[in-house]
C-alpha cells in the first residue's frame, strides 16, 4: 500500500518536472562606443532588405535562409537599427544638417556548422552626394545564443566605426 | 501499529485531501486565475475577421498578452462583428492603442495584434460595460477588400470598351469626321498609363500569387485569378484603343474620353494597391518556421 502511495506521489511530482514550453527571448543591439560627429547630420532614411523587415531574426546555413525560432528582435529590425544609430551618433537626434540614408542589405549569421560561421553585414550608405558600400565579415565561434549576440554586436560596432570615419572624411 | 495493517481512516483522509486539492487546482487554473489576471475588452469591426477563432492569441509587441474569448455578430447591426478579448491586467490599455488582424504562419489562422498608433482613442460600450479597443483594417484586409473593387471597375471598363467597339461605332469610326489633337494627346497619354497599369498589374499578380499561395487564403486566390483574366483582356483591347485614337469621330470621342478617365482611375487604384504590398510585403511572406537552431537550445 505504501509503495502504491509513493508511486502516485512520484507520478504527480513528475508532472512538475516535465519539459516546459520553450519561451522566446527578445534582443536589442548593444553598442560599445559613441561617436561625436564634427558636422551636423540628419538621418533621413533607414531601409532594410525585405526579409529583414520583421521582428524575426534571420540566419543562413548551407540549406538557405531561416528564422530563429526562440529568439527575436524586441521590435521590427529597422527600428532596432535606428535606435542603435542614434545611440552611437547622438548628434543625429538633432535632425538637422546633411542627409544620411542607410540601406541594410544583409545582417545575419552564416553558419558553417552548429557553432561556427561568420556574420555578414552589408550596407549602402549615402551622405548627400557621396555613396559607399560597407561589407563586414566577422568570424564567430559561439557556444550559445548569448555569445552569438555578442558577435552580432561586435560586427555592428565595426560597421559603426567604419561609418564614423567615412562620415568624418565626407563632412 | 502492526506492519502491513492498513489504516483505513488515514487512506480515506488522504483520498479526500487529494480530491480537495484537485478541485482547488482546477478552480484556480480556470475561473479564478482568469478573473484575477485578465481584463475583458471589446473590439468592434465591420471588416471580415476570417481565420480568427475563439481562443486565438492576442499579442502586443510580439508578446502574448491575452486571448480571444468570444466572437459574435452584433444583433443590432448585422454588419458589425464583436470580439471580446481577455488581456493581461499588467498591460495598461490606453488611448493610442489599436488592434489589427494578422495571419499566423501558413495555417491561415489569424490572431490579434495590439499596437500603438497615435490618434486612436478607446471607447466604452454601455451595454456590455466594456472598454472598446479600436480596430483598424490590416494590410491583408485592405487588400482583400480593395481587389474586388478593382475587378468591378475593370469589368465596367470592359463593358464600356465593348460598347465603344460595337459594329455601329466601328462604322462611324471608319467614316472619320475630324481629329481632335488635344484629345488625341490625352488618349495617347492614357494609353501609355494603361500599358504601365497592365505591366504593373501583371508583376503584382505574379508576386502576390507566389506569396499568397503559401497562405492558402481562398478568397484572395479567386480574386487574383479573376483579376488576371481581366488584365489579359485589357491588354488585347489596348492595341484596339490605339487604332481608335487615330480614327475617332465626334460621336465616339466623348465616349472614349469617359472610358479613358475610368482607365486612369483604375490605374491609380492598382498603384495604391501595389504601394500597400510594397510597404508591408512581409505580411504575405511566410517562411516556414523550423525547429530551434542548436545554439538556441544551449544555455
Amino acid at each position: 500500500m505504501k509503495k502504491s502511495f509513493c508511486l502516485i506521489f512520484i507520478f504527480m511530482l513528475s508532472a512538475c518536472t516535465l519539459k516546459t514550453t520553450p519561451y522566446e527571448t527578445m534582443h536589442l543591439l548593444e553598442i560599445r562606443y559613441t561617436y561625436n560627429l564634427s558636422c551636423n547630420i540628419k538621418l533621413s532614411e533607414i531601409k532594410v532588405a525585405d526579409y529583414l523587415n520583421t521582428e524575426k531574426m534571420v540566419y543562413r546555413d548551407a540549406k538557405g535562409l531561416h528564422y530563429f525560432a526562440l529568439n527575436k528582435w524586441a521590435c521590427p529590425f529597422p527600428y532596432v537599427i535606428k535606435q542603435t544609430l542614434i545611440n552611437s551618433f547622438p548628434s543625429l537626434y538633432q535632425n538637422q544638417g546633411k542627409n544620411l540614408s542607410i540601406y541594410i542589405l544583409s545582417f545575419e549569421p552564416y553558419f558553417t556548422n552548429e557553432k561556427q560561421g561568420k556574420i555578414r553585414l552589408k550596407a549602402i550608405v549615402k551622405l548627400e552626394n557621396s555613396v559607399k558600400t560597407f561589407y563586414i565579415e566577422h568570424h564567430f565561434n559561439a557556444q550559445n545564443f548569448e555569445e552569438l549576440m555578442v558577435h552580432m554586436n561586435k560586427t555592428l560596432d565595426q560597421f559603426l566605426k567604419n561609418l564614423y570615419f567615412w562620415i568624418q572624411a565626407n563632412c | 501499529m502492526l506492519e502491513g495493517r492498513v489504516n483505513y481512516i488515514l487512506v480515506g483522509l488522504f483520498i479526500l485531501l487529494m480530491i480537495v486539492v484537485s478541485v482547488l487546482t482546477l478552480y484556480i487554473f480556470t475561473k479564478f486565475g482568469k478573473k484575477a489576471e485578465y481584463k475583458k475588452y471589446l473590439i468592434i469591426t465591420p471588416e471580415s475577421i476570417s481565420g480568427l477563432r475563439e481562443g486565438a492569441k492576442v499579442y502586443y509587441k510580439g508578446v502574448q498578452v491575452g486571448k480571444v474569448e468570444k466572437i459574435s455578430i452584433d444583433p443590432e447591426d448585422q454588419n458589425t462583428v464583436k470580439i471580446i478579448v481577455l488581456i493581461d491586467k499588467k498591460l495598461k490599455v490606453i488611448d493610442g492603442m489599436v488592434a489589427t488582424l494578422r495571419i499566423q504562419g501558413i495555417t491561415g489562422l489569424s490572431y490579434i495584434n495590439i499596437e500603438k498608433k497615435p490618434g486612436f482613442k478607446l471607447g466604452y460600450d454601455e451595454k456590455e460595460k466594456l472598454t472598446i479597443i479600436p480596430m483598424k483594417p490590416s494590410q491583408l484586409q485592405k487588400i482583400t477588400s480593395s481587389l474586388p473593387e478593382i475587378i468591378e471597375n475593370a469589368n465596367k471598363i470592359l463593358l464600356r470598351i465593348q460598347e465603344v467597339l460595337s459594329p455601329q461605332n466601328t462604322k462611324k469610326i471608319n467614316q472619320l469626321i475630324f481629329k481632335a489633337d488635344k484629345l488625341l494627346a490625352e488618349l495617347n497619354q492614357a494609353v501609355i498609363e494603361t500599358q504601365k497599369f497592365i505591366t504593373e498589374g501583371k508583376k503584382l499578380v505574379k508576386v502576390t500569387q507566389n506569396k499568397i499561395k503559401t497562405l492558402d487564403v481562398e478568397k484572395i486566390n479567386i480574386t487574383i485569378e479573376k483579376y488576371q483574366k481581366v488584365a489579359k483582356t485589357l491588354e488585347k483591347l489596348i492595341s484596339q484603343l490605339k487604332i481608335l485614337t487615330q480614327n475617332a469621330d465626334s460621336n465616339t470621342l466623348p465616349k472614349l474620353n469617359s472610358l479613358l478617365e475610368k482607365l486612369k482611375e483604375t490605374s491609380q487604384e492598382l498603384k495604391d494597391l501595389s504601394h500597400k504590398l510594397n510597404a508591408e510585403p512581409y505580411s504575405l511572406i511566410n517562411i516556414k518556421e523550423i525547429k530551434p537552431h542548436p545554439l538556441e537550445e544551449k544555455r
